[in-house]
């Protein structure tokens, strides 16, 4: 297939069958499960209810709306780490067996731009996955918030994002409400045909266009002093990274008055029935009616959820989101420091296609930067990518299991697991130091002598009908994993290694990956472990593959 | 002896290491031959970031500050004599800052002159990005993205060794943290125990694939990973003779459980080594509390009983070697005077830092009280700024560390000893 037709299909995955890769997923059940059934299957296991019910009952902590792990910590409990080992039972199933899925779809799957843009917006929209209830909603999160809109239109993924109950429980916005003190201090409109409850949904909003013609106005029923009310009032904490991580950038221009003024228009965004694991609601009761100007534009009062809407338009629009999402696209797919002309040219066909990812791709994958020399291996590979494109070089067969996920997460990239909202830094800085080189020697060497638990390597398969000679070895490994790429002193390292060492399955050792891990059974020793598999354990943690 | 010294004995043209062939036999013979480098004992600067913004009002108190208890309604500490119970308010440092009471195991500290305060201190930068805001402190140039390498880093360039020691410099840390960025050697190894290949370290086979890595690396034309690998294997080695694992603090320490206890136990572990430390970095999340803050209980109050907890067991485990060391923590910026609708605070500016160490002149809160009054707050809601952190990093790298070249640590900031705080002498 020519390059022109491969990016096609790629650009198109709808049209390859993937049918292989997704019966890879039958074992996974929890990734089709709804939020309301993996709540009900996989409840919070008992100890961690203790502990949180302690937290609630603590005077300032408490709160009607949570329980039950449903509450709103920000962070488990130091210790508390979540692992890539499953528990069996609890919620950290769920997530084991999303971060299988992933590594899975990027080792097996046909789609790789797909899986790789579906890695891209994970990535930029990060979520904590830990995060109280988040380990519950980061399947759908997933599912049916990233992957159907990962190259479509921005707009409609950044919308998808800002309804979705995970980024509004990890980013807090489920919880921010016009403030007290507003309401306090506007003076109140008479609440003509207002009623106490309001009616529930989006068809409320029309119910309030009548206050549009008047600034001032909002209904008598947000007077309801805070006290009666807990937990009424903003809160800027999804406002400040929606602008700063998911569209402007840190330098796109707004002031932290936009930062008040949009989490004001986001009010009355949140979750329906968060215990039970519902989606999104506008809730007409906790929005913020005032008018408001967000960057410069004005939001007419008295709407509801257009508001929200409105701003996320305004932003997914804005030039500076054009600039900022084709640089970090840039940034995956060419360099660290990308050609600022190649940035400018992506912005522009963001702009001028309407945000339509798909668009910005191709300008990105068919320019001249992209196939420059100077982008050549100028990318150092992340762990994922790592022991995706060891995967697939060796024609391995992995089931992706806890201890492949715990690999990957000494190696610097515990998945779902980076703490802040601004993902992992997209550089090689993040992925190389000491302790994650370290790693990378060692899941090498795990790999290739098969002491991975659920990952196999046939090295019977991989180099066959090659002589025993260290060069045809290392030149046919050269083919299958660097393309010919291999540098001279990587070469020189293997005819030493060749030349002094017995195989590796004598060195290797078992694969303690942490001071609770106990072992796991392990494959049995391959018996023609020998030269092949010594000598690409180098070949894995050779400099030149860590770059792609 | 306790400790490798590999680039002892490769200064020394014995490089037997690269190898790794020699017989533990002779190894040991030939450590004990020779005397440790560092037989006088460094300075050692131990920096600690709360990361998250932590919220420096309920941690320090401001009690005599009526404002303070108008402004947190529900999540505001009682003033000492408030007092419900045992716990149940601040406590009292000097009639009008308290520690919240899940510190009280830094209490002792600050009454033995140990532990100071710089209170309102932090970035001018109006940044309320956790992530600039961290950037910015990490390298000590506020308002400048461009900054390559970190503020310790650059120290390390400054001040050079004539035996530059593998340890040196350490974050027990997954990811090397923005401080120690830059050119100048610098580690990151979370778990010392765990760090070593997982190779079966009896036999020759282990050697010869050591070493074919060490080959493989250090001749790498990708600078970063030749630089990187070359003190790995430097650390791995020393590594190797410390024995981490089987480490028992000293005078009855208990770190907490929890990773800033783990990180700060190994932290004590090289200090007592001798392995040449001098700048070692740990890190704890879990500050950024907009929702649920809590009070005199909560979330907040478990984080700081953790830190607090943690501070204390690194300051008795070192004992005597307390003398030598100044542990520093600090926090990207404050969080809002005011709190906000769901019980938390958002983000803010100016925060209180902690210094602790044998040579702190402590029991005492240090910087200017710039008020919670309407007026006194920065941009109307938050704690002002009344000390630069830069003035706090160079007091200890100038009179602790002994720093030179304090213009290429601090570019575009004119450092004045005029401004030290004067909690080191």
């Amino acid at each position: 297939m020519g390059l022109e037709a491969f990016l096609d299909e790629q650009l198109h995955p709808e049209r390859t069958n993937d049918g292989d890769m997704e019966a890879r997923l039958i074992d996974l059940p929890t990734l089709t499960m709804t939020t309301e059934e993996l709540v009900e299957s996989y409840p919070p296991v008992k100890r961690q209810i203790r502990r949180e019910e302690r937290s609630l009952t603590e005077k300032a902590g408490s709160t009607t709306a949570m329980s039950e792990g449903w509450t709103a910590r920000t962070n488990l409990p130091d210790g508390a780490q979540p692992s890539g080992e499953g528990t069996g039972q609890g919620p950290q199933e769920i997530l084991t067996e999303l971060a299988r899925e992933e590594v899975l779809r990027a080792v097996y799957s046909k789609r790789q731009l797909l899986e790789v843009m579906v890695q891209f917006w994970m990535n930029h929209f990060n979520i904590f996955a830990p995060k109280g209830a988040d380990k519950w909603l980061m399947t759908s999160f997933e599912r049916d918030v990233i992957r159907p809109h990962a190259l479509g239109k921005f707009e409609d993924l950044l919308v998808a994002t800002a309804e979705s109950p995970a980024m509004l429980f990890y980013l807090d916005n489920w919880m921010s409400s016009a403030t007290a003190f507003e309401s306090i201090r506007r003076p109140a409109a008479p609440a003509r045909g207002a009623k106490w409850p309001l009616p529930r949904g989006r068809q409320i909003i029309r119910r309030w266009t009548f206050f549009g013609g008047d600034s001032q106005a909002r209904p008598a029923n947000f007077l309801i002093p805070s006290a009666q009310r807990p937990n009424r009032g903003l809160n800027e904490n999804y406002s400040r990274e929606l602008m700063e991580l998911h569209t402007l950038g840190v330098d796109g221009g707004y002031t932290q008055r936009d930062v008040i003024e949009v989490a004001r228009c986001l009010t009355g965004w949140t979750i329906n029935r968060p215990r039970q694991g519902g989606g999104f609601i506008f809730r007409p009761a906790r929005h913020d009616y005032g008018p408001k100007i967000v960057l410069g534009h004005r939001i007419p009062p008295g709407r509801g959820l257009e508001d929200g809407l409105e701003v996320l338009h305004i932003l997914a629009t804005h030039p500076a989101t054009a600039h900022f999402i084709a640089r970090k696209l840039c940034q995956r797919f060419v360099a660290d420091d990308p050609p600022q002309t190649l940035v400018d040219r992506a912005a522009q066909t963001f702009t001028r296609s309407g945000g339509d990812i798909r668009v910005v791709l191709k300008t990105i994958l068919t320019s001249p930067e992209f196939y420059s020399e100077a982008a050549y291996r100028a990318k150092t590979k992340s762990p994922l990518e790592l022991v995706a494109s060891t995967m697939r070089a060796l024609g391995a067969e992995t089931d992706a299991g806890p201890c492949l996920l715990q690999l990957i997460g000494r190696m610097g990239q515990p998945m779902f697991q980076y703490q802040a909202p601004a993902g992992f830094p997209d550089r090689a800085s993040t992925w190389i130091n000491s302790g994650s080189l370290l790693a990378r020697m060692n899941f090498a060497t795990l790999v290739a002598a098969n002491r991975v638990p659920g990952t196999r390597v046939n090295w019977e398969h991989v180099a066959p009908g090659v002589s025993s000679r260290p060069e045809a070895v290392i030149a046919s490994l050269d083919r299958q994993l660097l393309h010919g790429g291999l540098s001279e002193q990587t070469r020189r390292a293997l005819l030493n290694q060749a030349a002094m060492g017995p195989p590796l399955e004598a060195a290797a050792g078992q694969p303690l990956l942490g001071r609770r891990t106990r072992l796991l059974p392990a494959g049995e020793p391959s018996a023609a472990a020998g030269q092949v598999s010594t000598l690409a354990a180098l070949l894995i943690a050779s400099p030149e593959f860590q770059r792609r | 002896m306790k400790i490798v010294r590999r680039y002892f004995l490769k200064s020394a043209g014995l490089s037997l290491f690269g190898t790794g062939l020699v017989p533990s036999f002779l190894r040991r013979t030939a450590f004990a031959l020779e005397q440790s480098p560092w037989s006088t004992r460094k300075k050692i600067l131990v920096a600690i970031f709360q990361r998250g913004a932590a919220d420096g009002l309920n941690m320090v108190v401001p009690f005599g500050e009526k404002e303070y208890y108008s402004l947190r309604p529900t999540i505001s500490i009682p003033a000492p004599k408030a007092c419900a119970g045992e716990g149940e308010c601040a406590i009292d440092l000097d009639g009008f800052f308290g520690l919240h009471p899940s510190l009280r195991s830094l209490k002792p500290l600050f009454d033995a002159q140990r532990l100071a305060v710089i209170h309102a201190a932090g970035s001018p930068d109006n940044t309320r990005s956790h992530f600039d805001a961290q950037d910015y402190m990490e390298t000590a140039t506020p308002g400048m993205k461009s900054t390559a390498d970190g503020w310790l880093n650059r120290f390390l360039q400054a001040n050079p060794e004539a035996e530059a020691a593998p340890f040196r410099a350490i974050a027990l840390t997954p990811r090397l943290p923005r401080s120690l960025m830059g050119p100048a050697p610098a580690l990151a190894i979370d778990d010392l125990g765990g760090f070593r290949l997982r190779t079966n370290p009896q036999s020759r086979a282990s050697n010869v694939l050591r070493s074919a890595f060490e080959t493989m690396y250090v001749s790498a034309a990708d600078r970063l990973i030749s630089r990187t690998a070359h003190e790995t294997f430097e650390a791995m080695d020393a590594l190797g003779r410390i024995a981490p694992e089987d480490y028992r603090p000293a005078n009855g320490a208990e770190y907490p459980k929890g990773p800033l206890g783990r990180s700060l136990q190994q932290i004590a572990q090289l200090i007592k080594a001798n392995v040449g430390l001098e700048v070692a970095f740990a890190e704890v999340g879990g500050w950024d509390h907009h929702v649920n803050e809590g009070g005199v209980q909560g979330q907040l109050a478990n984080s700081l009983q953790q830190f607090a907890d943690a501070l204390a067991a690194l300051d008795r485990d070192l004992g005597d070697r307390m003398a030598d060391v100044v542990v520093l923590t600090m926090t990207e910026f404050g969080r809002t005077a005011r709190e906000n609708g769901n019980r938390g605070t958002d983000h803010g500016h100016a925060n209180a830092m902690l210094v602790l160490g044998g040579p702190v002149k402590g029991g005492k809160v240090y910087g200017r009280w710039p008020g919670l009054k309407p007026d006194d707050l920065y941009e109307g809601r938050d704690l002002a700024l009344t000390t630069d952190f830069r003035d706090v990093f160079a007091e200890i790298l100038v009179r602790h560390l002994g720093a030179r070249q304090t213009a290429a640590i601090f570019p575009g900031f004119k450092l004045s000893a005029a401004r030290f705080q004067g909690f080191l002498s």
